[in-house]
C-alpha cells in the first residue's frame, strides 16, 4: 500500500518550541540550545495508523516576529497544522490564535491543534487553566506539551494524523 | 563557449537552474547540485522525478506565476535541505522570465545565510532575555509588596497599645519613653504606607482618572479635608498650618486627577514639611487658579534641601535631610502621580531658609 502523504505546518511565535517538538517527534532528541529557524525546515515522519501507512511532511516554519512575517503561501497544500505557543509566555497563545485566524482561509477545514508547549516549566507557567478551558469550549483541541520530557508529543501528532486520515477518507 | 562557462560556474556555485517547457515539464539546465543528488538518491534512485518538498511547492507557485505573466521575479522563502551526512544547505529559489524562457534558479546561500541567522538569533534571544527579566522584576515587586503589606499589620496593634499606655498613669520618664515609642511606630506606619502608595501607582500606571469636570476632584475640597486631617498632628508638634487661599475660596476648582490620590499627594507634602519643621515654625499651603491650570505651593521654614541632592530629589529612594528623613518614596510618589495626570512638581529653596514645593495641576474643563 503506498503511504498517504500529508503536509503539516508548525506555526507560532519565535522560540515557542516548534523545531524542538519536531525534533522530539522525529528523532527523539531535545536540546536546550536555541537555534532559530530561518525560512523553513522540512522533516519527514512515517507512521502507520490502524494499518494505514502515512508519511507526514513536517514544515517547521520560522517563528513570526517583527523581523519576519509569515505568508499564506507556506500553507499551500497543507492538510493540517499545529499552532504552537509557549506556556511560559502568555502572549504567545494570543499570537498563535491570531495566526490561526489569519490563516484559516488557507488551511480550509484541515484539522488544527493548539499546542501549549514547555509544560515541564511549571514554575514559570503563565497560561491559566480557564483560558485553555475557554478555548476548548470554542472547539479548539488543546494539548499541553513538553518537547523536553516528551509529554503529549506522540499523542499530538497521532491525533492530528488520525484527523487528517479521517478527512481524506470522507 | 560562453554557455559552457555559465554551466561550469553554476556547477561550482551549487546552483540549480530549471526551465519550464511548453509541455509543462521542468528540465534541468545546470549540473545537479549536491543537495539535489543526495535527495534523489534517497527518494528512489537517480533520475527519480521527485523534487524536494519545498522546491516542489515552489515549482507549483512558479508555474502560476508564469501563467499570470508578471514581469517581476518571484522569490521563495529561504529553506534548508539536509543531506544524509548531516550537512545543511540553505537555499532560496527565484522564478523569472528571461526573454520568453521560463526559468527557476535555486541559489545556495552559504555565508549570507549564516550572517542573517546570527543577527536574527541575537535579536530574538535579546527579546527573550528582556521579557524574562521584565517578568522577574514584576514578580519581585509583587513579592516585596506582600512583605511590606504584612509588615503593616502588627503595627496597628503596637500603636493601639502604646496609645493606651500613653493615656495611663505613669511617671514622667516612662511617659516620655512611651511617647517616643508611639512616635516611632507612627513614623513606621507612614513609611510603610508610602511604600504601598508607590506600588499602587507603579503597578497600575494606567489607572483611571477623571478629566471631565463632572467627575474630576475639587481641589478646594481636597485641601480642606487634608488640612482637617493634619491639623491635630501639626498641633501636637506645635507647628502652624495655614492656608489663606482656602479661607478665601468660594467656588470649587475642578482639576484633572483622582480625589483619593490627590489627597495622598497633599498629605505626603504636608508630612514632608512637618518632618522638617521645628516647634514654632509655620507651614503654608496656598493655591492660585489660572484659566487652564492651578498652582499649589507648600512651604516650610525647615533647613531646605541640600544642593547636592536637589537634582535627584524626586527619584526613588533619595532621602532629604541626613537623619530626619523617612523613606524617600513620598516625593517619588507625588511626581509619578502628578505626571500621570499631566501635572508637575518642582522644588525651590526659600530665603533665608526653608523649602517650597510647587505643584501644577490641569483644570478639568468642559468640552
Ligand atoms: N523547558 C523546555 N524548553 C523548551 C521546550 N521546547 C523548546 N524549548 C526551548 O525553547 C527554545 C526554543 O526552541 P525552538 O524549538 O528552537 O523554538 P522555535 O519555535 O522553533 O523557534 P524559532 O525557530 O525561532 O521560531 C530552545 O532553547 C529550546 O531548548 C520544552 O518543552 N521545555
Ligand atoms: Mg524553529
Amino acid at each position: 500500500m503506498t503511504p498517504t502523504r500529508v503536509k503539516v505546518c508548525m506555526l507560532g511565535s519565535f522560540a515557542v518550541g516548534k523545531t524542538s517538538l519536531v525534533q522530539r517527534y522525529v528523532k527523539s532528541l531535545f536540546s536546550e540550545r536555541y537555534q532559530t529557524t530561518i525560512g523553513v525546515q522540512i522533516d519527514k515522519k512515517e507512521l502507520v495508523i490502524d494499518g494505514r501507512p502515512l508519511t507526514i511532511m513536517l514544515w517547521d516554519l520560522y517563528g513570526e516576529d517583527e523581523f519576519q512575517k509569515l505568508s499564506a503561501s507556506f500553507l499551500r497544500g497543507a492538510h493540517g497544522a499545529f499552532f504552537v505557543a509557549d506556556g511560559t509566555r502568555a502572549q504567545s497563545v494570543d499570537h498563535a490564535l491570531e495566526l490561526a485566524e489569519r490563516f484559516a482561509p488557507d488551511l480550509g477545514d484541515g484539522p488544527r491543534i493548539l499546542l501549549v508547549n514547555k509544560h515541564d516549566l511549571a514554575a514559570q507557567w503563565e497560561v491559566r487553566d480557564e483560558t485553555l478551558a475557554r478555548l476548548r469550549a470554542k472547539g479548539w483541541l488543546v494539548l499541553c506539551t513538553s518537547a523536553k520530557d516528551g509529554e503529549n508529543v506522540e499523542r499530538a501528532f497521532e491525533l492530528l494524523a488520525r484527523a487528517m486520515l479521517e478527512r481524506e477518507s470522507d | 563557449m560562453a554557455k559552457d562557462v555559465a554551466h561550469e560556474l553554476l556547477g561550482e556555485l551549487e546552483w540549480l537552474v530549471l526551465e519550464l517547457g511548453p509541455n509543462g515539464v521542468w528540465t534541468r539546465r545546470s549540473h545537479a547540485p549536491k543537495w539535489l543528488v543526495e535527495h534523489r538518491g534517497e527518494a528512489g534512485g537517480p533520475g527519480g522525478d521527485e523534487w524536494p518538498p519545498f522546491l516542489a511547492t515552489f515549482l507549483d507557485e512558479a508555474r502560476e506565476h508564469f501563467t499570470r505573466g508578471v514581469a517581476a521575479p518571484l522569490r521563495s522563502l529561504m529553506w534548508c535541505e539536509v543531506t544524509p551526512d548531516g550537512r545543511e544547505w540553505p537555499l532560496q529559489a527565484s522564478a523569472l522570465d528571461v526573454g520568453g524562457r521560463r526559468l527557476v534558479f535555486v541559489e545556495w546561500l552559504d555565508e549570507r545565510y549564516a550572517e542573517l541567522r546570527a543577527i536574527l538569533q541575537r535579536a530574538r534571544q535579546t527579546t527573550l532575555e528582556f521579557d524574562s527579566l521584565h517578568r522577574e522584576v514584576l514578580k519581585k515587586e509583587v513579592l516585596l509588596h506582600c512583605i511590606v503589606h504584612d509588615l503593616k499589620s502588627p503595627l496597628a496593634g503596637i500603636v493601639g497599645s502604646l496609645s493606651l499606655l500613653a493615656d495611663g498613669e505613669q511617671d514622667a520618664a516612662r511617659r516620655e519613653l512611651v511617647a517616643i515609642a508611639l512616635e516611632s511606630a507612627r513614623r513606621q506606619e507612614v513609611m510603610i504606607r508610602q511604600v504601598l502608595d508607590v506600588f499602587a501607582s507603579e503597578l497600575s500606571t494606567s489607572q483611571s482618572f477623571a478629566r471631565d469636570p463632572r467627575e474630576a476632584p475639587d481641589l478646594v475640597e481636597s485641601v480642606r479635608s487634608v488640612l482637617q486631617a493634619y491639623g491635630p498632628v501639626f498641633q501636637r508638634r506645635s507647628v502652624g498650618l495655614t492656608s489663606r487661599s482656602l479661607a478665601a475660596s468660594r467656588a470649587p476648582i475642578r482639576v484633572v486627577g483622582r480625589a483619593d490620590r490627590l489627597e495622598r499627594v497633599l498629605a505626603n507634602l504636608l508630612e514632608n514639611a512637618l518632618r522638617h519643621s521645628d516647634a514654632g515654625d509655620e507651614v503654608e499651603l496656598e493655591f492660585v487658579a489660572a484659566a487652564q491650570s492651578v498652582e499649589l505651593t507648600i512651604s516650610d521654614r525647615g533647613p531646605g534641601v541640600p544642593e547636592t541632592i536637589r537634582a535627584t530629589l524626586f527619584q526613588k529612594f533619595v532621602q532629604s535631610g541626613p537623619s530626619r528623613g523617612v523613606a524617600g518614596l513620598g516625593l517619588f510618589y507625588c511626581k509619578n502621580t502628578l505626571e500621570q495626570w499631566g501635572g508637575a512638581i518642582g522644588y525651590e529653596p526659600r530665603e533665608p531658609k526653608g523649602s517650597t514645593f510647587r505643584v501644577a495641576l490641569n483644570r478639568a474643563l468642559a468640552g
